[in-house]
C-alpha cells in the first residue's frame, strides 16, 4: 500500500516531462518559423534590389539605343548595390528591337526581357516581362 | 521497515522539490527567452518584407512621375506619396506610412541619366530602428525625339576629298562616320562630332582592298570588299575612332569578288551578291556572332542582289530581276530561306532595283533611272506587299531612307541636280517636297539617315555632306 502510494509522484512526472516537451516542441517551432521569416525576409529584400538591377540595366540599353542605333548590348554591369547582365539586343535598326537584361544580388536573379516596337521618335513598348529563362535573346 | 524508509528520505524530497521548482524554472525561462527570441525574429521579418516593399513602392513612384516628364524628378531627397488624383507626387522629405519612414533620394548622373536611393526605416524595440535600401536608376528614353520639316533641307557642312577616291556606302557608329572606299584604302574615317565640319581622322586605317559596303553593329564594323579571297570582313571598333587593323574574322563568299551589299534584317546580317548561275544571291549570317561569320543559311535566286531590308521575318531585296525588283524573302528560319511567289513583287516596268529601305510599315524601293522608278509598299502584314505608290524620281536611285515618323523619305540620286530628293511619304501621292544637289552638281552614291540627330549624311564620289532639317517641326508630328 505504502509502494503504491509512493509511485503517484509519477503522474506529475510524466505530465511535467509532457508538458515540457510540448512547450519545447512549440518554442522550437516559433524559432524555426522566426528564422524561416528571417530568411523569406531577407530573400524578399534581396529579390526587390536583384528586380532594380535588371530594370536599370533595361534602363541603360534604351538610353544607348536611342544614343546609337547599333548598339547590340552583351554588357556586364556593376551596380552600387549588385550587377546587371544584358544580353545581346536583337532586331536591327528603329523597329522590334529586344532587350533581355537579368540583375543580381548575392545569389538571387531576376530576368526581364522587354521588346521595344520603335525606338524613334518615342520608345514604344510592345511587352515588359518578367521571365525565368529568356527566349527572345541568345 | 517501509515507514522507516519512508522517514528516511523526507528531506530528499524537499530538496528534489526545490531542485525540480528550480529546474522548472530554468526551463521556463529559457523557454519564455527563446519564445520572445522567436517572436522577435519574425516581427523582425515582417517590418523588413515592409520596408522593403515601401522602398520598392518609392522606386516606383520615382518610375510612374518620371513618364510625366523627366525634370519631374530633381535632386534631393523627396517622399513619394499618393497624390489626391491617385498618381505618385514627391512631397516632404520622406513619408511614414504603418511606422516605416521611407526617403527618395534622386541623384543626376547626365541630363538624361539618375540614380535613385530608396531607404525605408522603422522603429525596432525601445531604443533601436531597422533599416532597408534599394538603388536603382532611371533614364530618360520617354522623350521625344524630334524629326523636323525635311521639305526645308539645309546644309550643316561637308568634307571634300581630293581626286576621285570614289565613295560607296557609308555607315556610323556614334560620331564617326565610316565610308567605303572603292578601292585601296577601302575605307575612310571622318569625326562627325561637330557635323558643321566633318573631319578625316584615324588616317593610317586601312582595309588594303576596295569596299562595296559597310554595316555597323554594336562594337563590330563590317565592311564588304572586293578581296576575291575574303570579302567579308568583320573589324574590333570598341574605340570606334581607331578600329583594330587586323580584322576579327573574314568570309570567302562563293564565287570572286561577287559582293554587293550589306546589311542587318532582325538578327541576321543579309550580304547580297551578283546573280551567278550556280552560287547563291543571298547570304545570312548570325548577327549575334561577334567573333566569327556564322553562315546560317543562302538563297539562289535570278537577279543581282543590290540591297537588303527586313520587316519581322519577311526580307525584302533590291534586285536585278525584271520580273520581280522587290525580292521577297521569308527568313523565319534562317536555314531555309524561301522566296515568296515568284520571287517577289514585278513592278511597273523593267527597271533594276538597286536601293531600299524599310522603315516602320514602309518599304521604299529605289530603282534605276526611269518611269515610276520610285516604288512604296506597305509591308506591315509581312510576306508579299500589293497595291504599291509609284514616284518619278531624278535618276537613277543608289540610296533611300526614311525618318521613323513615315513623313518622308530620302533619295539618294545618281543626278547632279537633284543628288538628294526628298518625297513626302505620308502622302498618298508622294510629292517630291524638296531636293538639294551640290554647287558642282555631283551625283550621289549613298545616303544615312541618324534618327538620334535627325541628320541626313549625303555620300558622294568625293565628298561626305552633313544635312539638316528645317527648324520647323515635322508636319506629321
Amino acid at each position: 500500500m505504502n509502494i503504491l502510494r509512493s509511485r503517484d509522484g509519477y503522474v506529475l512526472l510524466i505530465s511535467v516531462l509532457a508538458i515540457g516537451l510540448i512547450a519545447s516542441s512549440t518554442v522550437a517551432s516559433l524559432l524555426l518559423l522566426g528564422g524561416a521569416s528571417e530568411k523569406t525576409a531577407w530573400s524578399t529584400s534581396l529579390s526587390l534590389q536583384a528586380m532594380e538591377n535588371a530594370r536599370t540595366c533595361v534602363e541603360r540599353a534604351f538610353l544607348e539605343l536611342r544614343a546609337d542605333p547599333t548598339y547590340a548590348g552583351d554588357a556586364s554591369l556593376t551596380l552600387p548595390n549588385g550587377s546587371c547582365e544584358l544580353r545581346p539586343v536583337g532586331g536591327t535598326g528603329n523597329d522590334t528591337r529586344t532587350i533581355c537584361a537579368s540583375g543580381e544580388k548575392m545569389g538571387v536573379t531576376r530576368r526581364l526581357e522587354v521588346q521595344a516596337a520603335t525606338i524613334f521618335p518615342r520608345l514604344e513598348i510592345d511587352f515588359w516581362r518578367e521571365v525565368a529563362s529568356f527566349t527572345l535573346c541568345p | 521497515m517501509p515507514r522507516i524508509l519512508l522517514r528516511a528520505r523526507r528531506g530528499f524530497l524537499i530538496l528534489e522539490a526545490v531542485l525540480a521548482i528550480g529546474i522548472f524554472t530554468i526551463f521556463l525561462a529559457a523557454s519564455g527567452g527563446l519564445l520572445l527570441q522567436g517572436q522577435e525574429r519574425t516581427s523582425w521579418a515582417g517590418d523588413r518584407v515592409r520596408g522593403a516593399y515601401a522602398a520598392f513602392s518609392a522606386l516606383e513612384g520615382a518610375r510612374s512621375i518620371r513618364s510625366g516628364g523627366f525634370s519631374s524628378l530633381p535632386a534631393g531627397t523627396h517622399g513619394v506619396v499618393l497624390g489626391p488624383s491617385g498618381s505618385w507626387i514627391l512631397a516632404g522629405s520622406g513619408n511614414t506610412a504603418n511606422n516605416i519612414t521611407t526617403t527618395l533620394t534622386i541623384a543626376d548622373v547626365e541630363s538624361n541619366h539618375k540614380t535613385l536611393r530608396a531607404e525605408a526605416s522603422w522603429p525596432r524595440g525601445a531604443d533601436g530602428s531597422g533599416s532597408l535600401v534599394l538603388e536603382g536608376e532611371v533614364t530618360d528614353w520617354r522623350e521625344v525625339h524630334g524629326v523636323g520639316d525635311w521639305s526645308q533641307p539645309q546644309l550643316l557642312g561637308s568634307a571634300e576629298l581630293g581626286g576621285q577616291p570614289a565613295f560607296t556606302s557609308l555607315a556610323l557608329k556614334g560620331t564617326i562616320a565610316y565610308v567605303g572606299v572603292a578601292s585601296d584604302p577601302g575605307l575612310l574615317l571622318f569625326d562627325v562630332s561637330d557635323p558643321s565640319s566633318p573631319s578625316r581622322t584615324s588616317t593610317s586605317f586601312t582595309v588594303g582592298v576596295g569596299a562595296h559596303a559597310v554595316a555597323v553593329r554594336g562594337d563590330r564594323l563590317y565592311v564588304l570588299t572586293d578581296d576575291t579571297a575574303a570579302e567579308l570582313r568583320m573589324y574590333n571598333i570598341t574605340t570606334p575612332a581607331s578600329p583594330v587593323l587586323t580584322p576579327i574574322a573574314s568570309y570567302n563568299l562563293p564565287g570572286s569578288d561577287r559582293g554587293l551589299s550589306l546589311s542587318f534584317g532582325g538578327n541576321l546580317l543579309i550580304v547580297g551578291a551578283k546573280a551567278d548561275a550556280t552560287e547563291q544571291q543571298m547570304y545570312l549570317f548570325d548577327a549575334f556572332d561577334t567573333s566569327a561569320f556564322t553562315l546560317l543559311g543562302s538563297l539562289h535566286g535570278s537577279g543581282d542582289v543590290y540591297a537588303a531590308g527586313s520587316h519581322g521575318t519577311t526580307a525584302y531585296l533590291a534586285t536585278g530581276n525584271v520580273a520581280a525588283e522587290l525580292g521577297v524573302v521569308g527568313i523565319s528560319s534562317p536555314a531555309l530561306p524561301v522566296f515568296a511567289s515568284g520571287e517577289g513583287y514585278n513592278v511597273t516596268g523593267s527597271l533594276t532595283g538597286l536601293s531600299i529601305a524599310v522603315t516602320g510599315s514602309s518599304a521604299v524601293l529605289g530603282q534605276a533611272k526611269g518611269m515610276s522608278n520610285v516604288v512604296v509598299f506597305d509591308v506591315s502584314a509581312g510576306g508579299m506587299p500589293s497595291a504599291p505608290r509609284y514616284h518619278q524620281g531624278s535618276g537613277s536611285i543608289v540610296g533611300v531612307g526614311s525618318e521613323p515618323s513615315g513623313c518622308f523619305a530620302f533619295l539618294a540620286a545618281a543626278s547632279g541636280h537633284k543628288a538628294l530628293q526628298v518625297v513626302r511619304l505620308s502622302d498618298p501621292s508622294l510629292p517630291e517636297v524638296a531636293s538639294y544637289s551640290a554647287s558642282s552638281l555631283v551625283p550621289a552614291t549613298a545616303l544615312l539617315y541618324d534618327p538620334g540627330e535627325d541628320r541626313l549624311y549625303l555620300l558622294t564620289a568625293s565628298s561626305l555632306r552633313v544635312l539638316r532639317s528645317g527648324t520647323s517641326p515635322s508636319p506629321c508630328l
